[in-house]
Parts: structure tokens; C-alpha cells; sequence
């Protein structure tokens, strides 16, 4: 059975320039002179001096500049920080505002919203019991943020403002640049971060139109291997390192980098223009006729964030009377990979803090399935995923005109 | 919801026309549930393997409730679902944790506490059985496309001319056909049991010889939800409810006190803690009203029989029988709990009531508790229900109506 993938914002797979990456440090093993190929070695310590920790820290610099190149950004005014993930970046940019070289600071407030990822909900959650005041906007019922709800809240008190770009469950698009450049100007003190985990490689990014301090970065969402992040740091960003050690990456983020990972961040970036391209021409109008003819054939069913602007790949569907849980296994039988809201959490299956911030019912959040589709989604697969998945909404007892 | 199987369920027999040859396989992590799996793969069926969560071990406390990584209760705990997901990756079957929590309180634990409550012995084996595992988990795989369902029971299934039959298991020491008497004909069509044939050493020695790395896991005796003393459990759960009372002999002698009604059970000798008499104390009956836990000699115990509601009738025969107009009673072997032997009865049904009189020897049956009805030669379930207290047969009406303090 040929199996439809659609759960790309989970994860987008391994692209083919990274294998390739990962067969050349493989060969890099079975030579004894360390690799003949200029830059891999299997002596992966960037922080050495030698012949090989030269080569390691070459491959750090030149995925750095690929950053750069791929962002719009330049050295001058940004720091690239490799991490662990977006989980360890949204970790550091919430909570490093308040942990300062000499001292904890808990006063003054910071602002959100209640759909953002739980690696910064629960930081957040963190700062409030440390005494922050911490105001978290609920978007309203359509997943929209308007750039005046924002600035409503602001005060010179506000310390920090963490936004999500693009939702991870819904596709929503929050207008960043708007927001971040209006209150640049009002509130100058205030810190913005955004956890661009979704939009990056799925909008077109120039990011040096608009200000900001903290950028998050899940390079696997890409392309790249899990297990490496990248944040971008604005060069005024008081030094404030959640993790302290070594002086790699600036003292930003100590430890000995994931060199392979970061090899993997680079590889897969120079794949991003081209995808941009047909995310925006193809895959959104495969995923609006996927939606029509959805909505067609059941009329219980509708589309989260339908008629704002969304994520070009996502599609969150909300059909009432469905329990997702069994869709998602019911799918994933007849070879059809997609989740049910996020994928982040396993096991017992909870509701979506997602749909429940936005005001929408609790039996909502068990009632939802989320499609995201890679950059190469193809019409034949769209055929295939339709009709598994009215077979499998049929089976379920989901009503259809007749 | 499962919309669409319970509106087939309607209809009878549900159709299975659009269904694939999947098989849901219940797996706990056990030995037995893996070799389950493990067999009907090598016979080339399609299998699914589905755990499913019926407790939340998040909130495993000190206070003993829920399983917790180290406890001996062995069901939902998270190293089970490794166990579980580990064998089905062996095995190269999907695999699935389904969440009854919300059903598994409902059907089972408030019933298991309402039974305490009313001075009764639940049976949550049973109704996990058939509000749960041949229900809900049938209907959930039904609606995935998967047209049967199968478990790691001891019991044989065999298909005769007139409908389905359920036999003892081989291995008459882990049979486990007493907690199943509440299956249909419809759910027993569309179940398979594949270690029926088996004894637990060819169960083990197939586990071993797979490389199933739970081949030597030990046993799961206890209550899968109750990782503690199973009276703190329950009086900590009950509450309010909770009633102590007097220890009281038939004429109403009192002779102690006692924590609460729901640490005994009909025909219970050990932990009464009552001294001074000339032979063991048994207790006797629990009168829930009073709080009073009526004790006296074994002699006392002794009665012609008892009577059974909720019934279920497994045979094909019996199932379409139409007991209104029924007056031969039926010669059964009855047992009367998961480690009795069996004794030989006379069943007489009305009103959905039945009757059991005991035909030789007898022996203490505990209200609550589940009463099965095999065939004289002791083989093959005939049918079952609930045991009723002593005096009444109306009792399980004064079950509690009361919310507990239900999670």
C-alpha cells in the first residue's frame, strides 16, 4: 500500500541532501586518514585546535552563513546560536530575560497568547509563579491576533513579548512583522521573541524587514535531523544564557555542538527557496480542494482558520461527532500519516489548549485532525488521502447527504 | 463517539461487508497477549496490536492508588505499554494506546465502589470484560475497519451448527472462562482467543522461543487499579460513604466493632480479628443500612442456595430461549468465584431471576460476585449473572443512588 504523508508540520523527513551528509561522515569512519573530503572528519569537536577540530568548527561556520544567506540576515546585527531545538530556544528566550548575569529579576510582565507551543506555555507558567505578571491573549474565535489587541496590553513595565508566527495546529498566522514593528517603536524596552518554528519554511522569510530580539528556529520541521535548533539573536540582547559551561556559540549556548545536526541545518536550508515556491503556487491549492470537497460531501464538518490568512500546508478539521483519536488510527491503517492536533504529546490523549484558547467548545479538541502537507505533496496522493479518508469518516458514522 | 457501530450494533450482527481481515489484539504487555498476537500474525492475519489506558498512573500516590512503576498490578502502568510496544515491534504490527479512562470509571470502578457501598463483592474483572473490553473496544475497532477482536484468554470459542460456543480453557489452572459469561453470541462470532488450546508453558516456551522479551514476566494476580491494600483503596475512594459498624451475631449479639463494611465479605474467616469463641467465626451476611457485619460458626454459613440477577446466556440454545415459559430447570455445574472448582446445581429461572439450588455439596456464595453456569461436565459456559444478598432478591435496587467521589 503506498502510504500518504501528511504530518509534515510534526515533522517534515529527512531530506535527500542530508542523507547524503550522513553518508559522508559514515565513509568518514571506514577511512583511516580522517576523510579525505574537505570538512568531514570523525573527529566532530569544533572547539579543537587541530588539523580535525578545524574542520568541525568549518562546518559549524559555514552553516551559520547559510543561515544567514537563507534568512536575510547578516553577522553584523544577529548572532546564530545552534541549540538542542526549538524546545531549548523557547525555553531560553522566555526565562533568560528574567535570569541576568547578576541577578534574577522577576518584576515587570510579559505578554502572549494561550495558543503558543508548551515549550513556551510552560515557561511562562514558571515565570508567573516566580511573581511575573504574565498576560497570555486569547485569539479570537477565527485564531487571529490583531496588532491592537497587542498593544492594548503593553506598558513600560512589559519586559518581554513572546509570539507564536504561524500555529502549529491551526496554520493561523499571526502578523509578526506588524506587531513586532509597532511596538519596537512605542515600547523600545520591551524584548520580542518569536517561535517561528512553522512559518519559516513554509512562507517566503525575509526576516531583516521587521525587528526582533529572539528567533526560534526547529530545523527538523525542514528537512534537517532532529535533535538541533536554531535561535537568532539580536546582537543588543543583553547576554543571558540559560545554560552556562563552555564558551561555544558565543557563551550563548555552552556544550560541544551537534556537529552532524548542525551539518543537516545546512544541507536542508539550501532546499528552502525552491519549496517556498510551490508551498505557496501548488500544495495550498491542493490542500483548498481537499477542504471543498471535504466540506461537500460532510456537512458536519468545517475548516479551523478557513478565510484568514493560514500556514499554506495546514489544514485543521473539525468534525463534530468524529473522536480523532480512532480517525488518527483509522487513517493510519489504510496508510494515512497525520495527527490530531499537535504530535507533541503521547499516550493519553488530551484536548487542544490550542482550540480551547480560542474560544471554541471543549469537545473540540477531541474532535480535530490536523493535515500538514510536504512541499512535494502531489495530486495523486491527494486522491488517495480523499478517499481514505471518507472511507474511514464513513466507517466512523459521519453523515452524508444522500 | 462510535457513531457508526452503534447504530450497526442496532441492527444485530454488525455488517462487515466494507472491513478488512484486521484483528485488534488487546495487549496488556503480558506473555499471554503477546503470544496472542505473535500467533495470529504466523497465521498471516493482519493484527493490530491496541493497549489500552485505563488508569491514569500520573496520579499514582502514596495513598496507594494506581499503579505505579514498581507496583505489582500490571495493566496500564508506562513500562507495560514499552512491554507491549516492544513485542509488537518484534512481531511487526502497528500498534496503539487507546484511552478508556473515562469508560473504565464509569463502568467500572463506580460500579466496583457502589458494590463495596451496598455490603456486596464487585467483580471489576467482569464488568471490565463486558462493558470494556468486548464493548467499548469491539465498537472502537469495528469503527477502525478491523472486523474482529482478539484477547490473551484462556477460553476456547467453537462454531457449531447452531451458533457459538465457549469452553474452559486447556489449561484448567489459568482457565479464565468464569470472568467472559457476559459475552453475545454477536460478540463471540467476532472474537478470537487463540491460547484456548494452550498451557501456560507453551505459552512461556513460545514467548522464549520469539525472543518476547516478557517471556518470564510474572503473573498479574491483583485488582490492575489497586497497587495498595486494597481496603485503603476502596475507603479512601468511598468517603463519606464509607460505613463502619458492629460485628453482631445472627441474634443480634454484639461482639466488636469493626473500619467499615467494605473489608468483608460473605463467608470471609481471616481479619475479622474477633476472639473468645469456640470455633473460627465466618461472616455470615453485611447489612449495608446498619453498618453491621452479621459473623457465626461455619455451620451457619450453610444454605440450599441463592439466587442470581443480570443474567447472560452464552449458549446458543439458552440464548434464544424464551424463559417465561420454562419450568424444567437446567442441570448445571456452578462456580462461584475465579477459584472455585465447581459445584453441581439446579437452575430454575422467573423474571429473570434465577434460582440456583444446590444438587450435593454447598458452598458460600458471595452477593456481588459472579455465579457461572457450565454444563454437568463441567466444560462448556452455559450462561451467568450477579449473585444477590441472602434475604432479598430485590437488593441491588438499594445500591447507593448517591454521586461517589468518582475522578
Amino acid at each position: 500500500m503506498k502510504r500518504v504523508y501528511a504530518d509534515a508540520n510534526a515533522t517534515y523527513g529527512i531530506l535527500p541532501e542530508v542523507r547524503e551528509i550522513l553518508r559522508d561522515y559514515e565513509s568518514s569512519w571506514q577511512t583511516s586518514d580522517g576523510g579525505t573530503r574537505r570538512s568531514v572528519s570523525p573527529y566532530l569537536n569544533g572547539s579543537a585546535i587541530h588539523t580535525e577540530g578545524q574542520r568541525a568548527r568549518a562546518v559549524i561556520d559555514s552553516a551559520r552563513s547559510f543561515v544567514f544567506s537563507a534568512t536575510g540576515l547578516t553577522a553584523h546585527r544577529h548572532h546564530v546560536v545552534f541549540t538542542s531545538g526549538a524546545t531549548e530556544g523557547n525555553n531560553s528566550a522566555v526565562l533568560a530575560p528574567f535570569l541576568r548575569e547578576d541577578r534574577a529579576d522577576f518584576s515587570g510582565r510579559v505578554i502572549s497568547s494561550t495558543v503558543e507551543h508548551p515549550s513556551v506555555l510552560d515557561p511562562l507558567h514558571r515565570l508567573e509563579r516566580y511573581g511575573v505578571e504574565v498576560v497570555r491573549l486569547a485569539p479570537e474565535p477565527d485564531g487571529t491576533l490583531s496588532t491592537e489587541r497587542v498593544l492594548a496590553e503593553l506598558s513600560p513595565h512589559t519586559k518581554l513579548l513572546s509570539l507564536v508566527w504561524a500555529n502549529n495546529e491551526t496554520g493561523v498566522i499571526f502578523p509578526i512583522p506588524e506587531i513586532f514593528s509597532a511596538v519596537r517603536e512605542q515600547f523600545p524596552q520591551c524584548l520580542l521573541h518569536v517561535d517561528a518554528v512553522q512559518s519559516f519554511s513554509k512562507l517566503r522569510s525575509d526576516l531583516s524587514t521587521f525587528p526582533f530580539d529572539i528567533l526560534t528556529l526547529s530545523p527538523h520541521k525542514f528537512g534537517a535531523l532532529p535533535g538541533v535548533g536554531v535561535s537568532i539573536l539580536s546582537q543588543h540582547l543583553p547576554h543571558s544564557p540559560l545554560l552556562l559551561g563552555g564558551g561555544q556559540e558565543l557563551r550563548w549556548r555552552p556544550g560541544t555542538e551537534n556537529l552532524i545536526g548542525i551539518a543537516s541545518v545546512a544541507a536542508a536550508l539550501s532546499a528552502l527557496p525552491e519549496r517556498w515556491e510551490r508551498y505557496a503556487e501548488r500544495v495550498s491549492k491542493l490542500r483548498d480542494r481537499l477542504e471543498a470537497e471535504l466540506l461537500a460531501r460532510f456537512p458536519g464538518c468545517s475548516v479551523i482558520g478557513r478565510g484568514v490568512p493560514r500556514l499554506p500546508n495546514t489544514s485543521l478539521l473539525w468534525i463534530q461527532g468524529v473522536r480523532t483519536d480512532d480517525l488518527v488510527v483509522a487513517l493510519d491503517l489504510e496508510g494515512v500519516s497525520c495527527s490530531r492536533g499537535a504530535a507533541c504529546s503521547s499516550g493519553k490523549q488530551l484536548g487542544s489548549h490550542v482550540l480551547g484558547g480560542m474560544g471554541l467548545p471543549p469537545e473540540a479538541g477531541q474532535e480535530v485532525l490536523r493535515l500538514s502537507f510536504r512541499a512535494d505533496f502531489e495530486d495523486e496522493e491527494l486522491t488517495l488521502l480523499r478517499d481514505r479518508l471518507f472511507l474511514c469518516l464513513e466507517r466512523l458514522g459521519l453523515a452524508t447527504p444522500r | 463517539m462510535t457513531g457508526g457501530a452503534e447504530r450497526k450494533e442496532e441492527r444485530g450482527l454488525p455488517s462487515t461487508d466494507d472491513l478488512t481481515g484486521k484483528v485488534v489484539v488487546a495487549m496488556s504487555g503480558g506473555v499471554d497477549s503477546s503470544v496472542a498476537a505473535l500467533l495470529l500474525a504466523r497465521e498471516g492475519k493482519e493484527v493490530v496490536g491496541v493497549s489500552m489506558q485505563v488508569w491514569d498512573y500520573r496520579n499514582s500516590t502514596a495513598s496507594g492508588e494506581g499503579p505505579t512503576c514498581n507496583s505489582k498490578a500490571t495493566c496500564c502502568a508506562p513500562s507495560d505499554f514499552a512491554d507491549a510496544r516492544s513485542v509488537a515491534d518484534l512481531i511487526g504490527i502497528p500498534y496503539y494506546v487507546f484511552d478508556f479512562e473515562k469508560k473504565f470509571e464509569e463502568k467500572v470502578i463506580s460500579r466496583f465502589l457502589r458494590t463495596y457501598a451496598s455490603g456486596q463483592t464487585p467483580n471489576p474483572c467482569v464488568d471490565c470484560n463486558n462493558d470494556v473490553k468486548f464493548r467499548e473496544l469491539r465498537q472502537r475497532s469495528l469503527s477502525l475497519g478491523c472486523a474482529s477482536v482478539a484477547t490473551g484468554h484462556y477460553v476456547r470459542v467453537e462454531e457449531q451448527g447452531d451458533g457459538f460456543h465457549l469452553f474452559r480453557g486447556e489449561d484448567r489452572e489459568k482457565d479464565q472462562s468464569y470472568f467472559l459469561y457476559g459475552l453475545r453470541q454477536n460478540e463471540l462470532a467476532q472474537t478470537l482467543f487463540p491460547l484456548g488450546g494452550l498451557v501456560k508453558s507453551e505459552v512461556r516456551e513460545l514467548a522464549r522461543e520469539a525472543g518476547i522479551t516478557t517471556a518470564d514476566k510474572p503473573e498479574s494476580q491483583d485488582i490492575c487499579f489497586v497497587s495498595g491494600p486494597l481496603r485503603d483503596f476502596v475507603g479512601s475512594r468511598l468517603g463519606k460513604l464509607k460505613r463502619p459498624g458492629k460485628f453482631a451475631l445472627r441474634d443480634g449479639t454484639v461482639v466488636g466493632a469493626h473500619g467499615g463494611i467494605h473489608e468483608f465479605t460473605v463467608g470471609q474467616r481471616k481479619g475479622l480479628g474477633l476472639s473468645g469463641f469456640d470455633e473460627p467465626l465466618y461472616v455470615l451476611e453485611i447489612d449495608a443500612e446498619s453498618g453491621t457485619v452479621y459473623v457465626g460458626y461455619r455451620h451457619e454459613l450453610e444454605v440450599a442456595g441463592f439466587t442470581v440477577a443480570e443474567l447472560n446466556w452464552v449458549h446458543p440454545d439458552l440464548w434464544k430461549r424464551d424463559f417465561s415459559e420454562e419450568s424444567t430447570p437446567l442441570e448445571v455445574t456452578v462456580q462461584v468465584r475465579h477459584q472455585h472448582r465447581g459445584v453441581p446445581a439446579q437452575v430454575h429461572v422467573v423474571d429473570g431471576i434465577a434460582t440456583v439450588t444446590y444438587s450435593e455439596e454447598w458452598t458460600s456464595a458471595a452477593p456481588g460476585q459472579a455465579a457461572v453456569f457450565y454444563d454437568r461436565d463441567n466444560r462448556e459456559v452455559l450462561g451467568g449473572g450477579r449473585i444477590l444478598p441472602r434475604q432479598t432478591s430485590s437488593r441491588l435496587q438499594i445500591l447507593p443512588s448517591v454521586p461517589l467521589e468518582v475522578r
